[in-house]
């Protein structure tokens, strides 16, 4: 899972950057509102991390212009404010959830997975699909009944895979969940990845859809 | 306590009595004066009727009854006739014989320890000389004066009463007020009710009112300043949450010492902050404090130059004084030194390694002229007056501020009295803050000379 973070503040921006990363998710960071603009407008994330007190543009008018394009991506705004008129702005204006400053990372990561989970249209917190079981919380894998060793990459794949079972997603779209701004990426990269969870899960569980990328089918 | 009723009281009282003692007073000489006419011209009369009476034989003095019922008995005239060779021929009362005395007409004569009135006349071969005692008269005057005190004694009790009353009644919008203000909470800061109110305390009401007012401002000056407080201290204090969450989750002792190196940055942010927010509580300009005392301002320089050498030098900076020219100011030796410290301290932020930071302290006229200059970024024409504001930050750069550094310079000159304003430094570049203060009369005597 790939994450925009749009925070102005250099020492919290590293560390919500570091221990996301370290919760498998892939996260870029900007840091004022008309940088976070242009990176709205131009990429797609899984979900966006807004701070509201942004310089150059406000927070809450980042939300409002992304909303107005159409943009349903969620949103979960990061404020100092506290006031209930704030928060009940932030949420009227399109956030999907609202953290007040000073949060623990456990809860950050914790809404974030309320966020993706409610976005693919799951109750349950556990990803279950042909004998595949993934738990997003603790990275946990099984499949048919016995213990699944993942890397992250491998999980991460997986996990954008059944976000939409039944969808074809390119290459190149992978890769941009996969990978933040500015790391490298092996040109086979994916096609690694894909091979590894073939060994491990059978050759059909992930199909590749000739010239157009992979997919993981609804029914078999 | 002095209560205004009984000061009241006792003023119109006295008054009062002292006037009632004046006017019997004045009555008692304008009576004494009126009786003596009266009675003057009395014995005068008594006198003349002497003449034609037939008068009883000089051996029968004692037998002198008749004639006394013709003078006035509270009167208490003394009649006595004598022949020309100085036989007394009668007395009306044998027992008070006056000696004769030998001026004709009206006078006035000590006599057993008692001033008489005399009056003497010659009639044919015989002396006539009627007396009476001055007391008499005197006893008459003071009873007419007495007269006139007395409705003033009468009156003084019912004017207590009245004037008592009525200044209660004048007064008790003053007691209201002390009422209501007593009712109050202490947060309760509305206005107090201007109508209805006599002149003299009105004024008061007025007074209470903008006092009441400047407290409510001031007040709200400092809610507002905890509530930005608070909101600021959030921010340092979730980096350190998140970067200690970071040090606990750290998968090798390398990663758990760069985590903590990122904490102890975290925390000396938050420490500085809580810093130059008590510095700003303390040059509040409605602190209390001493009154200000001759600072000489060179010395200030070189006492911060010399605190921050060591942190300029890290950062390879070159830190230095351009130009001094010894100036005292009047004003508060510690604000000052903050003041100066902020904008060393800020110049030290914004100026990257390699850099130069240029003080300058100089005499212009009546001026105490300070200059900081740096080779930093700068602050861009627009937003040098935003930078002022309190928790204003300019966006850039990875070293973040408190946001309250040039508001606590501000705060400080002009509570000098001084200016202070923004300017690119030489060649455009940087930054050159220049402030303004008054500097001690001394030292432009001494320039004079």
């Amino acid at each position: 899972m790939r994450l925009l973070l749009i925070e102005d503040d250099p020492l919290i921006g590293e560390s919500i950057r570091k221990g996301l990363r370290k919760d498998g998710a892939t996260v870029d960071w900007v840091r004022d509102g008309d940088e976070a603009d242009t990176a709205l407008k131009t990429g797609t994330w899984s979900l966006v991390l807004l701070d509201l007190g942004l310089p150059e543009k406000s927070g809450l008018d980042v939300l409002r212009d992304l909303r107005r394009r159409g943009d349903t991506v969620p949103v979960l705004i990061l404020t100092a404010r506290d006031a209930v008129a704030d928060r009940v702005r932030g949420l009227d204006t399109g956030a999907d959830d609202y953290l007040v400053k000073p949060f623990d990372l456990d809860e950050l990561t914790a809404r974030i997975r309320a966020l993706l989970r409610r976005r693919a249209g799951r109750a349950q917190p556990l990803i279950v699909h042909r004998g595949l079981t993934l738990n997003p919380v603790t990275h946990e894998a099984a499949y048919e009944g016995k213990e699944l060793s993942l890397s992250a990459r491998e999980f991460g794949l997986l996990l954008t895979l059944l976000e939409t079972p039944g969808a074809v997603l390119s290459r190149a779209k992978l890769e941009e969940r996969l990978y933040g701004w500015g790391e490298e990426v092996e040109s086979n990269a994916v096609e690694v990845h894909i091979h590894n969870l073939r060994r491990k899960l059978g050759r059909d569980f992930i199909r590749t859809v000739r010239g157009v990328g992979y997919m993981i089918p609804k029914n078999p | 306590m002095k209560s205004i009723r009984s000061r009241l009281l006792a003023w119109l009282l006295s008054s009062l009595l002292l006037a009632g003692l004046l006017a019997s007073a004045v009555t008692y000489f304008q009576a004494r004066e009126d009786v003596n006419g009266v009675f003057d011209f009395q014995l005068q009369q008594i006198a003349a009727s002497m003449k034609n009476r037939r008068l009883p034989q000089p051996a029968d003095l004692r037998d002198t009854r008749s004639l006394d019922e013709e003078g006035d008995e509270e009167g208490d005239w003394v009649v006595q006739i004598w022949r020309n060779d100085g036989t007394l021929i009668y007395g009306s009362q044998p027992g008070l014989l006056l000696p004769r005395y030998p001026e004709r007409g009206l006078s006035t004569r000590s006599w057993k320890d008692k001033d008489w009135r005399v009056y003497a006349t010659t009639w044919r071969d015989r002396t006539i000389q009627v007396a009476q005692p001055l007391n008499v008269r005197r006893e008459m005057a003071a009873a007419v004066a007495f007269r006139v005190l007395i409705p003033v004694l009468v009156l003084i009790p019912l004017l207590g009463v009245v004037i008592r009353i009525s200044v209660g009644r004048a007064l008790r919008p003053l007691d209201e007020i002390g009422a209501s203000l007593e009712r109050r909470g202490a947060a309760a800061l509305a206005p107090l009710p201007e109508r209805d109110l006599p002149g003299e305390v009105l004024p008061l009401v007025k007074a209470l009112n903008d006092l009441l007012r400047r407290l409510g401002e001031s007040m709200e000056m400092q809610r507002r300043f905890v509530a930005d407080a608070a909101h600021e201290l959030r921010t340092p204090l979730t980096a350190v949450q998140l970067q200690l969450q970071l040090v606990e989750r750290a998968n090798s002792a390398e990663e758990r010492e760069a985590e903590l190196v990122q904490l102890e940055r975290g925390v000396q942010r938050a420490i500085h902050l809580v810093r130059q927010l008590l510095t700003m509580a303390r040059v509040e300009p409605d602190a209390v404090r001493e009154p200000p005392e001759p600072v000489p301002l060179e010395e200030t320089i070189n006492a911060v130059i010399t605190e921050y050498a060591p942190i300029a030098a890290d950062k390879n900076i070159d830190l230095g004084l351009a130009r001094s020219e010894p100036v005292t100011v009047t004003g508060y030796p510690a604000d000052l030194r903050i003041m100066l410290s902020n904008l060393v301290d800020n110049a030290i932020r914004f100026t990257p390694s390699g850099g130069r930071i240029d003080l300058r302290l100089s005499l212009c006229g009546r001026d105490a002229v300070l200059e900081v200059e740096d080779t930093g970024a700068g602050i861009p024409p627009g937003d040098r007056n935003r930078v002022f504001d309190r928790f204003y930050r300019r966006h850039g750069g990875a070293t973040q501020g408190s946001g309250l550094g040039l508001a606590i310079v501000k705060c400080i000159v002009d509570r000098h009295g001084g200016r202070i304003s923004l300017d690119a430094g030489g060649e455009e570049r940087g930054l050159k803050v220049t402030v303004i203060l008054d500097s001690n009369p001394t030292d432009i005597t001494k320039e004079v000379r």
